[in-house]
């Protein structure tokens, strides 16, 4: 008879990979991605159900058709498969240095749609910051610090083996450029990985894990495996259903006393400051006690177009209202099929969030396909490919657009977005509180529109081949191609005269072919592996820019409607970097193991004479407990180890080269200018060496894990774009400079405090502490890491004696025991010349991750937390600038005094101090003095937090309530992601933000979005 | 393993070498721009000479700015600009062509002139060297700045032959090398008037302005407002005049209470040209420079007076040096004693001419005689007055001569961030203070000041 059964672990999830056998037979098969398996046995048969580090179990068959039944932990032999460097797969104990897995499974718990978040808190060491609220919105990750001053500081992801790109590209090219203050985010490459076709991922923390992935591998990997029907025997189809809510995460803390305008004065006319102050975007007006003032949506006389006053009164909820409950609904199914000669699955994903801002989406479908087939006996082909389609109709983010506000605006109010009775085939007219710096928002979401639609393809093929047992050979070719399409459509609005229009077409490609020779070969009590391989990377870039300023008949969107002449751009690089390596694992009577890799590049970006550099890494590891014999119930394993690595990086293409750069044309005239780079034919390749040294220990019968690792890394010649002052006639110069050393301590602690019966109770804990130290800049002073348009002018820099990322700027003046010093008119000064003020980086990180298992129940919550660091909170400042924050009531009548001192010269020339007695009358000039928008240190907050990340509640239903319905392993889950901010030091806004998404230039909040509270349901199920 | 590596590394995007006309569109645009568009030209220049006023934002009007404003000026200056003239003069070498050496020579020198009259101390003599070797260049003192200028406009009037220019390129003077000389003699001449009567000049003030105002032939001026060295703009951006780009998508500015009440107290037919009516009817109303946010805005958008229509044009030429100024220059210089500059009254009035036919107006029957130049001091007031309503347009020259003489006499606002003194100069960038600092620190003391708006310069002192 046909058997159908599950194999589960202790905490209720499928297993998958375990064998099922028929005793004393040879018939068996393997439990597929959920932990489902079919057989064929006779009543009388017994089953044997094993997998690796489990306590393996028989049954008798009877007259079961459907059996269901969970494995327990096998105290001794805890041997754990993990996947490292080139896909490599080993055991975990085997290992020199750090690597951390996570399962599928853990990545899907809580939805995240951005895979990157799902990192967040779990792994020690690794920092996650999400740019915004937005859907479809960036998110960074950052190993074990920042390695690099000037370049790419994220790890490198690969998925099946290939490496893919992260990219954001969201700078909008070109010399004049689509700006008008607004940032828009296309998300990070990896985020469109569907995480429901993932089966693991391992965190290669550092050099020394990643040294044979080479010049990129310095920031660590990211190693993606996605599912395959490896195992499965027959027919297995898997569904999951996910439905998320999104509500914002955290809202400023409004004052609603007072509404727009100054010196306690309103009156609307026009909303240009043809009225009283209506032209003002601040709210020092008058106070909100039902008064009779024209306002925006007050009824117009329509003879005399005079409006009539109506009540002045406090909108509390107005921005708390306008956000929508933002939407993800998921739906995936999965089939998998195999037989002994082969296996595949197939996988379809639809993914449609709804923003929290109206009329913002984003959407994702993935069709994953792994497949393997074995040609012969000792020949096997695989291929996997993910065809991905994502994109936006609308990624608009009102940037700042609450903290410059009228506090007493209804925004219900302003839904009719238009003045009524307007032609809408011209355009539009706006209908706003305020018509002199801003839209009207629901006019913004619906008429200044950022969409983009992304085609990609990451696959690839490989052939593995088997000539004798101890003999591998495998040949690989993979691709990662995209095209992303993007527009923006904007009409005639504030500060854009006549409608623009961009189009931004970016095609980016990687292709890796590579070859690994894998011997493995016994000699009594020593095992040698030897691995030698190669690779052949080509990257592909090219992107096409059109943009027309402003448009001639309006609402047409073509570049050929421009009015004014066009800003073209378009760009192509190329490079290639091929690479041969070596790798020997050696290890003695399975408890000690010494590693050596060697790998040399040759690089296309660099110089002739500096293309081919080498570098080699080793490690080794022992067993104590095996080594020396001394296993006991307390201490049943415990195991060093320890490793060396040096990693080579390259550059972008074209930085040896000086060239002219194209300008807008003046006119017809054709014009160049010259480069505001200095460009250099001399760059070496710059070097990052990793030690790194660790225990792990299982203790209590194996009821606790311990794990502590201590590592250094050094990167040193970096290729830096470093300012020069620019009386030089140059901007920045390429230079070989500067050294920059992380060094830091992680600690990963899991256990099972509780093991009653069929409740269960498991911790995981995680922590990492990273001090990161510029030590040289090659005699520059600073290096600026944020070039562009700077915000308020603060530098964020790396500077030698400091850790990356300082931000450097204006503070302050404060006496000898740190009051403030107030001047003769009653308001704070500020320094004239600029100091560090703050820096991005956190003293350290950790997680605590809870689950709860009873039977078939399931409760796990994650919490996470941040030390030290601060933010730049720019709408905090500023909303306490423009008065709509709650801390601006105090001195509204009356008056306030600054408390500090005030700064007296004695006749000696010395300075004495005496407290502050200046009444500043008006609460609008103490304020906009207080905080002074060019005061770096007034928008400076610690950005310590502690959050409830995740929790997560699930059912796996027992499979007999479904008689002979084909549901079987039904799982319902309820899950929430970002559930409470428990404690922070940044007041009214997330502190954790990206304003600049997921590059370098980190620490900067601008009034986005906040992140999305969500709360979801989910479903999952075999057939 | 590196087959086809270099033929991968070759950058398919931009040129590694070009001829020196190329180059030219882009730094002569910079330039300009920077002098009458941005912080700079928008605001620094007209509100600080009270052409114009703020109604908006007035912060910047009472001397209060974010510090991009003392930044961009010379970061465009700079690197945008002077780069791109120091490549023409080098190209001009190698391609052994004097004339487009000598526009580079003259632009470049044009610009000098503009960043160390904004300034003070500037790195002159060991400036835009970055690919050279040198990326940390000493400042050169102010009046060693402008000796060097004046050497430099010699020789590359000197330089010009009959060598062929291209004149679509050249979109400042269409290839008309006399144009260049003449530019090159009249930016000399802005110069030297300026070092005249100084006892430490480097240079013979007096006697380099003889040199060129007694040999018109060999060391040509402006000789009317044909001559005008001037940018004409395109109608639409990117290539317009930054005021008509500004003001599609800003209403911020106004004309200054102080210019409109002068030039309606003179009867003066520029008003009609320079301030427009207010939107709302009535009769010409200026704003009064750096009242509060509130006090300014409580005047009313429609019932304050914009500046003229003809300067918020797209096609609005951006003056550099005028044949007005021209013949103020020789006024003053007369005063001054420099006999080659001929009769003061004869330049006074000539200037006061042409600045109005250069706005197609019409000097009414009487103005030269109600405005009849005096003598003394009061003479050195009526021509430095009447130059700064003729530098409307031109509003960072009017604030240098402003910032210079003391005349017109200016009413610093109530509200203001200086300590109640005009601004003599904008602070260094924090891009100097920060990577080029023991240069930095040295110009300060050079100066005698610290890095504020107080400190006054070489020309004023």
């Amino acid at each position: 008879q046909s058997i159908k059964g599950r194999v589960l672990s202790a905490n209720g999830a499928g297993l998958p990979g375990a064998n099922v056998l028929v005793k004393g037979t040879n018939t068996g098969a393997s439990t597929n991605a959920e932990g489902g398996f079919t057989i064929s046995a006779s009543p009388t048969d017994r089953l044997v159900i094993s997998y690796i580090g489990y306590v393996s179990q028989e049954v008798v068959v009877g007259n079961r058709t459907e059996l269901e039944l969970t494995l327990a932990e096998d105290a001794s032999q805890l041997s754990e498969v993990v996947v490292t460097a080139l896909g490599i797969e080993r055991d975990k104990k085997a290992l020199g240095y750090n690597i951390q897995e996570l399962k599928g499974s853990e990545l899907t718990q809580a939805r995240p749609t951005n895979l990157v978040n799902a990192l967040s808190g779990k792994i020690a060491g690794v920092q996650v910051t999400g740019s915004n609220g937005q859907p479809g919105a960036s998110s960074r990750i950052l190993i074990r610090g920042a390695n690099s001053i000037g370049s790419n500081n994220q790890p490198l992801f690969v998925v099946d083996g290939i490496p893919i790109d992260n990219g954001s590209y969201n700078t909008a090219p070109g010399s004049t450029g689509n700006t008008n203050n607004v940032t828009v985010d296309y998300g990070n490459g990896a985020s469109a990985i569907n995480p429901d076709d993932i089966d693991n991922i391992s965190v290669l923390k550092g050099a020394n894990a990643a040294a044979l992935y080479g010049s990129r591998a310095a920031n660590g990997v990211i190693l993606i495996t996605t599912k395959s029907g490896k195992g499965s025997k027959g027919l297995g189809i898997s569904g999951n259903l996910n439905t998320t809510f999104d509500t914002p995460f955290r809202l400023p803390n409004y004052q609603n006393d007072y509404g727009q305008g100054f010196k306690g004065q309103f009156a609307y006319v026009d909303g240009k400051g043809g009225g009283t102050n209506d032209g003002v975007d601040e709210s020092w007006g008058p106070k909100l006690d039902g008064r009779l003032i024209p306002q925006f949506n007050s009824p117009v006389d329509p003879t005399t177009g005079v409006r009539t006053a109506t009540p002045w009164i406090a909108r509390p909820d107005n921005v708390k209202n306008f956000h929508e409950v933002g939407m993800t609904n998921t739906q995936n199914i999965g089939i998998t099929g195999g037989n002994d000669k082969g296996d595949m699955r197939l996988s379809f994903t639809n993914l449609y969030q709804s923003g929290m801002y109206p009329n913002t989406n984003y959407r994702r479908q993935n069709v994953a396909l792994n497949a393997g087939y074995n040609l012969a006996k000792n020949l096997t082909v695989r291929t996997a490919v993910n065809y991905i389609r994502d994109g936006s109709d609308n990624r608009q983010n009102l940037n700042l657009y609450w903290t410059w506000f009228g506090r007493q605006v209804d925004l219900d109010d302003l839904k009719q977005y238009t003045e009524p009775g307007t032609d809408p085939s011209q355009w539009p007219v706006q209908r706003n509180w305020n018509l002199n710096y801003w839209n009207n928002p629901y006019f913004a979401l619906n008429k200044l529109l950022y969409a983009n639609d992304k085609d990609r393809i990451v696959g690839n093929v490989q052939l593995i081949y088997k000539p004798l047992p101890w003999l591998t050979v495998m040949g690989r070719t993979g691709t990662d191609v995209s095209l992303d399409r993007r527009n923006t459509k904007r009409a005639r609005s504030v500060g854009i005269p006549n409608g623009d229009f961009a189009l931004d077409n970016v095609f980016t490609r990687e292709s890796n072919s590579d070859f690994l020779v894998t011997a493995d070969k016994t000699f009594s009590d020593f095992r040698a592996t030897i691995n030698l391989g190669g690779n052949r990377r080509y990257n592909y870039f090219e992107r096409q820019y059109m943009y027309a300023p402003e448009l001639k008949i309006p609402n047409l969107y073509n570049i050929g409607n421009a009015s004014v002449a066009r800003t073209n751009y378009n760009r192509l690089t190329e490079k290639s970097v091929n690479s041969l390596y070596a790798a020997g694992t050696f290890s003695f009577r399975d408890y000690l193991f010494l590693d050596i890799t060697a790998r040399n590049d040759w690089s296309s970006t660099l110089p002739a004479g500096n293309r081919s550099y080498f570098y080699p890494s080793f490690s080794g590891s022992a067993v104590l407990t095996d080594a020396l014999g001394f296993q006991s119930s307390t201490l049943p394993y415990l195991k060093v180890r320890a490793s060396w690595a040096q990693v080579g990086n390259d550059t972008d293409p074209y930085s040896t080269a000086q060239v002219y750069q194209a300008e807008d044309p003046w006119g017809a005239t054709t014009t160049f200018s010259e480069n505001n780079l200095i460009y250099n034919p001399n760059l070496r390749p710059e070097i990052t060496r990793a030690t790194e040294a660790g225990v792990e220990a299982r203790l209590f019968g194996n009821r606790v894990n311990l794990e502590v690792t201590y590592y250094t890394k050094t990167t040193f010649d970096q290729i830096l774009r470093a300012n020069v002052p620019q009386s030089s006639g140059y901007f920045n110069t390429i230079i070989n400079a500067g050294e920059i050393r992380n060094s830091g301590w992680e600690v990963e602690l899991s256990g099972s405090p509780v093991k009653a019966g069929p409740f269960r109770w498991d911790v995981t804990i995680n922590y990492a502490r990273n001090r990161s130290e510029v030590v040289d800049l090659g005699g520059l002073p600073n290096y600026q890491i944020n070039t562009g348009a700077l915000l308020r002018n603060v530098i964020l820099e790396a500077r030698p004696g400091y850790a990356y990322g300082n931000f450097y700027g204006t503070y302050y003046r404060r006496d000898p025991s740190g009051n403030l010093i107030f001047d003769s008119k009653g308001y704070p000064v500020m320094s004239s010349d600029r100091k560090v003020i703050g820096n991005i980086m956190p003293k350290w990180t950790g997680g605590i991750q809870n689950s709860f298992t009873y039977k078939f129940l399931t409760f796990s919550t994650l919490f996470d937390m941040r030390v030290g660091g601060q933010l730049f909170a720019h709408s905090v400042n500023i909303g306490r600038y423009t008065g709509v924050l709650a801390e601006t009531l105090p001195g509204r009548e009356g008056g306030i005094v600054g408390e500090g001192v005030v700064e007296i010269k004695n006749a000696d020339g010395t300075f004495s101090y005496q407290p502050n007695t200046t009444r500043v009358a008006l609460p609008e000039d103490y304020y906009h003095n207080f905080y002074n928008r060019n005061n770096n240190e007034a928008y400076m907050f610690d950005a310590d937090y502690v959050k409830w990340r995740e929790a997560r509640f699930s059912v796996a239903l027992p499979n007999k309530w479904f008689g002979r319905t084909p549901f079987r392993g039904v799982t319902l889950s309820v899950v929430g992601r970002n559930l409470a901010l428990l404690y922070s030091k940044v007041p009214h806004v997330d502190p954790e933000t990206s304003y600049y998404g997921d590059g370098n230039v980190q620490g900067f909040e601008n009034g986005n979005l906040p992140s999305a509270r969500s709360i979801g349901f989910n479903l999952g199920f075999n057939l | 393993c590196e087959k086809n590596f270099d033929t991968i590394n070759a950058n398919p995007n931009d040129p590694t070498s070009l001829p020196p006309e190329l180059l030219l569109p882009h730094g002569i645009k910079l330039a300009v721009n920077s002098v009458q568009g941005g912080s700079l030209g928008l605001d620094v220049g007209p509100l600080w000479a009270q052409h114009l006023a703020r109604i908006q934002y007035t912060e910047v009007d009472q001397y209060n700015f974010t510090t991009d404003v003392q930044d961009t000026p010379w970061r465009d200056l700079y690197i945008e600009a002077n780069a791109d003239f120091q490549k023409i003069i080098d190209l001009g070498k190698s391609t052994n062509n004097e004339n487009y050496q000598a526009i580079g020579l003259i632009m470049r020198s044009y610009v000098f002139s503009q960043l160390t009259d904004v300034y003070g101390d500037i790195p002159y003599k060991e400036a835009l060297l970055g690919t050279k070797g040198n990326v940390l260049p000493k400042y050169d003192a102010q009046k060693t700045v402008y000796a060097g200028l004046v050497a430099d406009l010699k020789t590359a009037s000197d330089l010009i032959n009959t060598k062929a220019v291209d004149k679509t390129a050249d979109i400042l003077l269409a290839g008309n090398m006399t144009g260049w000389k003449k530019f090159a003699n009249s930016l000399s001449l802005r110069l030297l008037n300026r070092m005249v009567g100084k006892t430490d000049s480097p240079i013979d003030a007096k006697a380099e302005m003889a040199r060129i105002l007694s040999d018109p032939t060999k060391y040509p001026v402006l000789t009317g407002n044909a001559d005008n060295i001037q940018l004409t703009y395109l109608a639409d951006a990117p290539n317009n005049n930054p005021t008509n780009q500004n003001r599609k998508t800003r209403d911020d500015h106004r004309v200054s209470k102080t210019l409109a009440d002068k030039l309606t107290a003179l009867k003066d037919p520029r008003l009609a040209v320079y301030v427009a009516l207010p939107a709302g009817g009535g009769t010409y109303a200026g704003v009064p420079n750096g009242l509060p946010n509130a006090d300014a805005s409580a005047l009313g958008l429609t019932k304050t007076s914009k500046i003229g229509d003809y300067f918020a044009r797209g096609i609005t030429p951006g003056v550099l040096v005028s044949y007005a100024e021209l013949n103020f220059i020789k006024a003053e210089a007369a005063l001054n004693g420099v006999t080659a500059a001929g009769d003061a009254a004869k330049a006074y009035e000539e200037g006061i001419r042409a600045s109005m036919t250069q706005y197609s107006l019409t000097l009414p029957a009487d103005y030269l005689t109600v405005n009849k130049l005096g003598t003394g001091a009061a003479a050195l007031t009526q021509v430095m007055e009447q130059k700064w309503l003729a530098l409307f347009g031109q509003s960072v020259e009017a604030w240098t001569e402003v910032r210079r003489t003391g005349i017109p006499a200016l009413k610093i606002p109530a509200t203001n961030y200086n300590d109640g003194v005009l601004p003599q100069r904008l602070p260094y960038p924090s891009n100097e203070e920060n990577l080029n600092t023991d240069n930095f620190k040295a110009a300060l003391t050079s100066m005698g000041g610290s890095n504020t708006m107080k400190t006054k310069l070489w020309w004023s002192k």
